[in-house]
C-alpha cells in the first residue's frame, strides 16, 4: 500500500474538537468547584504556617488548559477550556464570585496557551506541557495581585513565596500530571478521533 | 441575521434514492477497513432492514450514508491499494474508497437530504428545551425562522409529541419520548432518506412500541426512504419491504457471515484492536430480498450470522428455550435451593429519601435467578442498588442471612464496609465503563480478590482461571477500555465474580447485543448457578428471562397494565421467593411552567449578554481603588438596588454565600501580610498586623463582596441556551463555538449522574474504603474518559443535524435588545463611579491599594 499523505497540522476546529474541549472544561469545572470547597479550610492553615504556601493548591485550578491543548491541539484550546471551566465553576458558586473566576481563568488560559504558541503548535511533549503548567501558574499569581491580593506587596516575601509555590504547583499538577493523564486517556482509545490519541496508541 | 439570504425550503419530503458505489471506509484507529467494496442501491421510498453481526460495519454504513465520514474539507492525501483502488485520507486519519450518492449527488454535497437517528437517546439532545432540539437541524440548513417553527410543530405532531410544551425540559422525558424527539429532529430537516441506527435498542417494550408507531406514521405520510439497523427486528417487520443481510468475505474470495462478531465498532467509534486476525475483508451482501424471501431462505444460517429472526419467521432451531449448561444444579433456576441468602422486610425504596415503592418483601436463594422487570423509570435500578447495599433503604430492611453476613459489620449490606460488600454482594453496572479501575484486563480481575485479602499469587490464579472461562485470556494485558462491547461486559462480570460474591446483581446484561454475544452471556449467567450464586438480573429482555428460566418480579407503576403476566396477585400475597408484582408510584408527568431566569422580574427581562456585561461593568472599576469607603458604599447601594428590583437582602446573601466565606479568608492574608504602616498591633515571624494592614484587610473583604455580589446576581439563573443565542446574535461570536460549547455544557448534568454511578461502582468493588484523596484521582480519570466518549458521540449527532458546516445558519430564537438593556448598562457603570467619587471626595481613594 503506497501512501502520499501530506502531514501538516490542521488548525481548523472540527465539531468534535469543540465538543471535547468543552467537555474537558465542563468536567474541570466540577473538579475546580469541589477543590474550592475542600481546600477552603486547609488554605488558611497553610497560610498561617508560611505566608504564600497555600499557593501549592493553585495547580488544582490550572489543569484544564494544558490538558485540552494537548488533546485537541488547536490554537486557543487552552484558553477555551480554562474559560469554560472557570465560568461554569463560577455559576456553581465559589468563594471568589463570577467576575474574578472568569478573569483569572482567562489570564491562566492565555499564559498556558503561550507555551504552545511559541512552538507554533508543533511541539506536544512533556517539555511544552511543563512549560504550559508553569506559565499558567505565573498568570494565576499575577492576576491574584491585580485583584484580591492588591493590598499585599507583590515583590515582598509573600509575593515571592506565593509565586514559587504557585508555579511549582502549576508545573507539577497542570503540566506533569496532565501529561500522564493524557497518556492514560489516550490508551483507553477514547481519543482515537484525534491525532493526539492515535500517536499514543501507535496508530498513525 | 442574514435571513434574506436563507435558501428556499427544499421541496418537502421528496424521497430520495441512496446508492453506495464500491464504497469503503477505514476508521483512523484501525488497520483494516470496517466496510469495503460495498455496492448497494436503495430505491426512493424503499424501507430496508439492514442485518448482520456486530462488527460487520452497519453503523459505519449508516454514518457514511449520512455523509458524516471522510469529510471532504479536510483531505490530507490519498493512498493507493494494491488493486489500484484509490482511498481519500481525511484529517481524522480515516480513509474513504468509492462514493455514496443521494439521487446522484455526492452525499456530502446534499446536506439535509439524509436524516440519521442514533441508538442512545441521551447522546442526541443538544438543548435543554424540547422545541429547540427539533429546530436545530433547520437552523443549520439556514431555513427561515417562521418556516422552522412550522416544521417543529409538524415534526413533533408526526412523532406523536404534539401535546408537549416546546419549553419543556428534556430531563423528564422517557427514553421512548427522547427517541421520538430525535426522530422529530431528523424530520424537521425534511430528509429524503431516514437512517435509523438501532433506535429502539435502549428502550423498554413501551418505548419500542412508541418509536415504531412514530416511524410508521412518518413513512405512511411522507413515503420517505428508510434504512433501519436493528438486532431485534420483530416489532418493525410490518414496515419493511426489503431485507439486506451483510456478511464479509476474506480476500481469498471465501464468502461467509463471519464478520468479527466480537468487534463491535458500532456507533462508538471504538472497538477491539485485538481481533486483527480477521485480516483484510470485503463487505458482501449475503442475502437481499423481501422479508419473506430472506427469512424463509433455508440456506441461511441466522444463528451463525448472529441475527435474531423475527417471531413470525421463527424456525424451531432458532427459538429461545430455557438454556442448559453442563454441570448445572438439578433444581430449577426460578426456585433456587436452601435458605434465602438475602431478604427484604417491609422495604421502601427511593432516591433522596422519597419512597417510590413500599412494603417490599422478597427473598433470594442460592442458585436462584431472579429477573427484576418493569418499564423504564419504574425503579428497577433503585431496587437493585438498594439490594446491593449501594443505596440506603428509605425504610424497612435489606437483611443478609447469617452465613452471608458472617464476619461483616451487622446484617444490613448498606452498613457494610466496601471490602465486606465486595466479597458478598457484587453489582455489575449497565455501562461497563462505570466500573473499570485498572490499566489492564488481568489487574482488573485481580482487584476484587486483592481487596478482600487474597494473596497476590492466588488472586492471579483465580483471575487467569476466570479470564479463560470467559474467553478473555488473550486480552490479559490489554487496556479494558479497548475491548469491544460484548467483551467489556464479560470482563465486568468476571471482575465481579473474582471476589467470590454469594449474590450477583446484573443491570441489563444483554442490552443491544447480537444473537451470538447474547448467547454467550446467557450461558455464562446460567453457569454461575453451579457455584451456588444467587443471581438477580435487571432487564426488559423477554428472551433472557425465558432462556434463564428466571423467577420474575415486576415493578408496576400505578394505573399501568401488567406487561409480564406474572402469576400471583399484587403485593404481599405472593410468596417472597416466588414471582411477584411490586406496585410503584407513578412517574411524575405534571406540566412544567416556563422557568424564570432571575428572582427579579426586571433582571429576567434583560438580554443575557447585557446582564453578563452589566455584572462586569459594575465590578471592574472597583479594582481601581482599595479603600473601605468606595467598597462599603458600593455594597450598601447594591443591597438597596437589589431590594428595589425584587431581591431581598437575605436572598442575596443566600445566593452568594460562598463569597461571604472567601472575603474573610483573603482579608486575613492581607491583615497578616499586607502592606504595613502606622502603629504595629502585633508581630510574629513574618506576620505584621498594623494600622494600614488592618484598614486594607477591611477594604479587601468589603470589596470582594462588592465585586462578587453584582457579578453573581446579574448572571444567576440565566438560561444557557438564551445566553448562547445572545452570544451568537448580539455579540456575534462564531456559532460553531457557541453551540458546540453549549452542547458540551448540557453534559454537565449527565456527568453528575456518572459521578454518582462511579462512586457506587467503586464501593461495590471494594474500593470505597479508601481515603477521599486516594479515591479522587482514579475516579476523576474515569469521569474524563466517559465525558470524552459522550462528547464524541454528541459531535456525531450534531453533525448529523447538519451542524459544523461553513454556510450561513439561521436562528430559530430571537435574542432581542431593548432600551432597558442599555439603561441597565449605564446604571451598572454609574454605581462604581459614584462610589469611587465618594472615595476621592473624602480622601480615602487608594489607587490599586497603594
Amino acid at each position: 500500500m503506497s501512501a502520499t499523505t501530506i502531514s501538516k497540522p490542521n488548525f481548523k476546529w472540527r465539531v468534535v474538537d469543540i465538543a471535547v474541549a468543552s467537555v474537558i472544561g465542563v468536567a474541570s469545572a466540577l473538579i475546580y468547584w469541589l477543590v474550592s470547597i475542600v481546600t477552603a479550610a486547609p488554605w488558611s492553615v497553610l497560610e498561617a504556617v508560611v505566608p504564600g504556601l497555600a499557593g501549592l493548591f493553585n495547580g488544582l485550578w490550572l489543569f484544564a488548559a494544558p490538558l485540552a491543548a494537548v488533546i485537541v491541539r488547536k490554537p486557543g484550546a487552552a484558553i477555551y477550556a480554562e474559560v469554560v471551566g472557570g465560568v461554569l465553576e463560577a455559576l456553581l458558586g465559589n468563594q471568589w464570585g463570577g467576575l474574578d473566576t472568569f478573569s483569572i481563568a482567562l489570564a491562566q488560559g492565555v499564559t498556558a496557551e503561550i507555551a504552545f504558541l511559541i512552538f507554533a503548535y508543533r511541539k506536544w511533549n512533556i517539555g511544552t506541557m511543563l512549560l504550559s503548567g508553569a506559565l499558567s501558574g505565573v498568570g494565576c499569581w499575577a492576576y491574584s495581585f491585580f485583584t484580591h491580593l492588591q493590598a499585599i506587596d507583590i515583590a515582598g516575601s509573600y509575593g515571592v513565596v506565593y509565586l514559587i509555590t504557585t508555579v511549582v504547583s502549576g508545573t507539577l499538577v497542570a503540566g506533569l500530571l496532565m501529561w500522564f493523564l493524557y497518556l492514560g486517556i489516550a490508551k483507553t482509545g477514547a481519543l482515537d478521533k484525534f491525532a493526539s490519541g492515535r500517536e499514543v496508541r501507535g496508530l498513525n | 441575521m442574514p435571513e434574506s439570504s436563507a435558501t428556499p425550503a427544499i421541496t418537502p419530503f421528496q424521497n430520495a434514492a441512496l446508492r453506495f458505489e464500491h464504497w469503503g471506509y477505514r476508521h483512523a484507529s484501525r488497520k483494516h477497513f470496517s466496510v469495503r467494496g460495498l455496492d448497494l442501491n436503495i430505491e426512493a421510498g424503499q424501507r430496508v432492514l439492514l442485518l448482520g453481526a456486530s462488527g460487520i460495519g452497519k453503523s459505519t454504513i449508516l454514518e457514511g450514508g449520512a455523509g458524516l465520514l471522510g469529510s471532504g474539507e479536510y483531505v490530507q492525501g490519498t493512498e493507493t491499494a494494491d488493486d489500484g483502488t484509490v482511498a481519500v485520507v481525511d484529517a481524522e486519519g480515516g480513509a474513504t474508497e468509492g462514493r455514496v450518492l443521494v439521487d446522484d449527488v455526492p452525499v456530502r454535497e446534499a446536506r439535509g437530504r439524509v436524516g440519521l437517528v442514533l441508538q442512545d437517546p441521551d447522546a442526541q439532545a443538544v438543548f435543554q428545551r424540547l422545541g429547540d432540539n427539533v429546530a436545530f437541524g433547520p437552523e443549520n440548513l439556514n431555513v427561515e425562522r417562521d418556516e422552522i417553527w412550522k416544521r417543529v410543530d409538524s415534526s413533533l405532531a408526526a412523532v406523536g409529541l404534539k401535546g408537549l410544551q416546546l419549553h419543556r425540559s428534556i430531563t423528564h422525558l422517557s427514553g421512548g419520548q427522547m427517541q421520538r424527539l430525535a426522530l422529530a429532529g431528523a424530520l424537521a430537516m425534511r430528509p429524503g432518506v431516514l437512517l435509523l441506527d438501532e433506535p429502539t435498542a435502549n428502550l423498554d417494550p413501551d418505548g419500542v412500541t412508541q418509536v415504531v408507531g412514530a416511524v410508521r406514521d412518518v413513512l405512511d405520510e411522507f413515503h420517505s426512504t428508510m434504512v433501519l439497523v436493528e438486532h431485534r427486528a420483530e416489532p418493525w417487520i410490518d414496515l419493511i419491504d426489503r431485507v439486506v443481510v451483510l456478511g464479509s468475505a476474506e480476500d481469498d474470495g471465501e464468502t461467509g457471515g463471519k464478520g468479527g462478531s466480537e468487534n463491535n465498532g458500532e456507533n462508538r467509534g471504538e472497538g477491539s484492536e485485538n481481533n486483527g486476525e480477521n485480516g483484510e475483508r470485503r463487505t458482501v451482501i449475503v442475502a437481499d430480498g423481501t422479508p419473506d424471501e430472506v427469512f424463509n431462505d433455508p440456506n441461511l444460517d441466522f444463528a451463525q450470522l448472529g441475527i435474531w429472526v423475527p417471531e413470525r419467521y421463527m424456525r424451531d432451531e432458532y427459538r429461545i428455550a430455557p438454556i442448559h449448561v453442563d454441570g448445572e444444579p438439578d433444581y430449577p433456576a426460578r426456585e433456587g435451593t436452601g435458605e434465602p441468602v438475602l431478604h427484604t422486610h417491609d422495604l421502601a425504596i427511593g432516591r433522596n429519601g422519597t419512597a417510590v415503592a413500599t412494603g417490599i418483601d422478597l427473598a433470594f436463594k442460592q442458585g436462584q435467578i431472579t429477573a427484576v422487570v418493569g418499564a423504564n423509570g419504574a425503579g428497577k435500578s433503585t431496587l437493585s442498588l438498594t439490594l446491593a447495599g449501594l443505596l440506603e433503604p428509605v425504610s424497612g430492611d435489606v437483611e443478609a442471612s447469617r452465613s452471608l453476613a458472617e464476619g461483616a459489620r451487622g446484617t444490613h449490606p448498606s452498613s457494610w464496609k466496601s471490602t465486606e460488600l465486595a466479597s458478598r454482594i457484587s453489582y455489575v453496572f449497565q455501562n461497563p465503563e462505570h466500573q473499570f479501575v485498572k490499566g489492564s484486563v488481568l489487574e482488573e480481575v485481580m482487584l476484587g480478590p486483592l481487596r478482600t485479602g487474597v494473596d497476590e499469587q492466588q488472586a492471579k490464579e483465580r483471575a487467569l482461571g476466570l479470564l479463560e472461562r470467559f474467553n478473555l485470556l488473550r486480552y490479559a494485558n490489554a487496556n479494558p477500555y479497548t475491548l469491544s462491547g460484548g467483551e467489556k461486559r464479560r470482563l465486568t462480570v468476571a471482575s465481579a465474580l473474582a471476589a467470590a460474591p454469594r449474590v450477583l446483581i446484573l443491570d441489563e446484561p444483554t442490552f443491544g447485543q447480537d444473537r451470538n454475544t447474547w448467547m454467550q452471556m446467557v450461558e455464562l449467567i446460567q453457569s454461575l448457578r453451579s457455584d451456588g450464586v444467587s443471581i438477580i438480573v435487571v432487564t426488559h429482555d423477554r428472551e433472557l428471562v425465558t432462556a434463564l428460566d428466571a423467577r420474575v418480579v415486576e415493578l408496576l407503576p400505578e394505573n399501568a397494565a401488567l406487561e409480564w403476566n406474572v402469576p400471583g396477585e399484587k403485593t404481599g400475597d405472593a410468596s417472597p421467593c416466588g414471582d411477584g408484582v411490586i406496585p410503584v408510584s407513578q412517574v411524575n408527568t405534571r406540566d412544567e411552567r416556563e422557568r424564570q431566569s432571575s428572582r427579579s422580574p426586571f433582571l429576567a427581562s434583560l438580554n443575557p449578554a447585557y446582564r453578563l456585561i452589566g455584572g462586569f461593568l459594575a465590578a471592574l472599576p472597583m479594582l481601581l481603588s482599595l479603600d473601605w469607603l468606595s467598597s462599603g458604599s458600593m455594597l450598601v447601594m447594591e443591597f438597596i438596588i437589589l431590594m428595589a428590583i425584587g431581591i431581598m437582602p437575605w436572598q442575596t446573601v443566600k445566593s452568594t454565600w460562598p463569597v461571604f466565606i472567601g472575603a474573610p479568608c483573603s482579608a486575613l492574608a492581607v491583615l497578616l501580610y499586607g502592606k504595613s504602616g502606622g502603629n504595629l498591633w502585633w508581630q510574629w515571624g513574618l506576620m505584621h498586623v498594623t494600622d494600614r494592614s488592618a484598614e486594607l484587610a477591611l477594604a479587601t473583604a468589603l470589596r470582594i463582596l462588592a465585586i462578587g455580589i453584582p457579578a453573581i446576581i446579574a448572571v444567576l439563573g440565566i438560561d444557557s441556551t438564551d445566553l448562547a443565542d445572545s452570544f451568537s446574535q448580539i455579540l456575534h461570536l462564531p456559532d460553531r463555538f457557541v453551540y458546540g460549547g453549549l452542547a458540551g455544557m448540557r453534559l454537565f448534568s449527565v456527568l453528575q449522574d456518572d459521578w454518582a454511578a462511579l462512586t457506587a461502582s467503586r464501593r461495590s468493588r471494594g474500593l470505597g474504603d479508601d481515603s477521599k484523596i486516594r479515591a479522587f484521582f482514579p475516579q476523576t480519570f474515569a469521569l474524563l474518559v466517559l465525558s470524552i466518549r459522550r462528547s464524541t458521540t454528541l459531535a456525531t449527532a450534531m453533525e448529523a443535524r447538519g451542524f459544523g458546516g461553513t454556510g450561513p445558519r439561521s436562528h430559530a430564537r430571537v435574542s432581542t435588545v431593548h432600551t432597558r438593556d442599555k439603561v441597565f448598562l449605564v446604571a451598572c457603570l454609574a454605581l462604581p463611579l459614584i462610589s469611587l467619587s465618594l472615595a476621592l471626595a473624602f480622601g480615602t481613594f487608594s489607587f490599586f491599594g497603594n
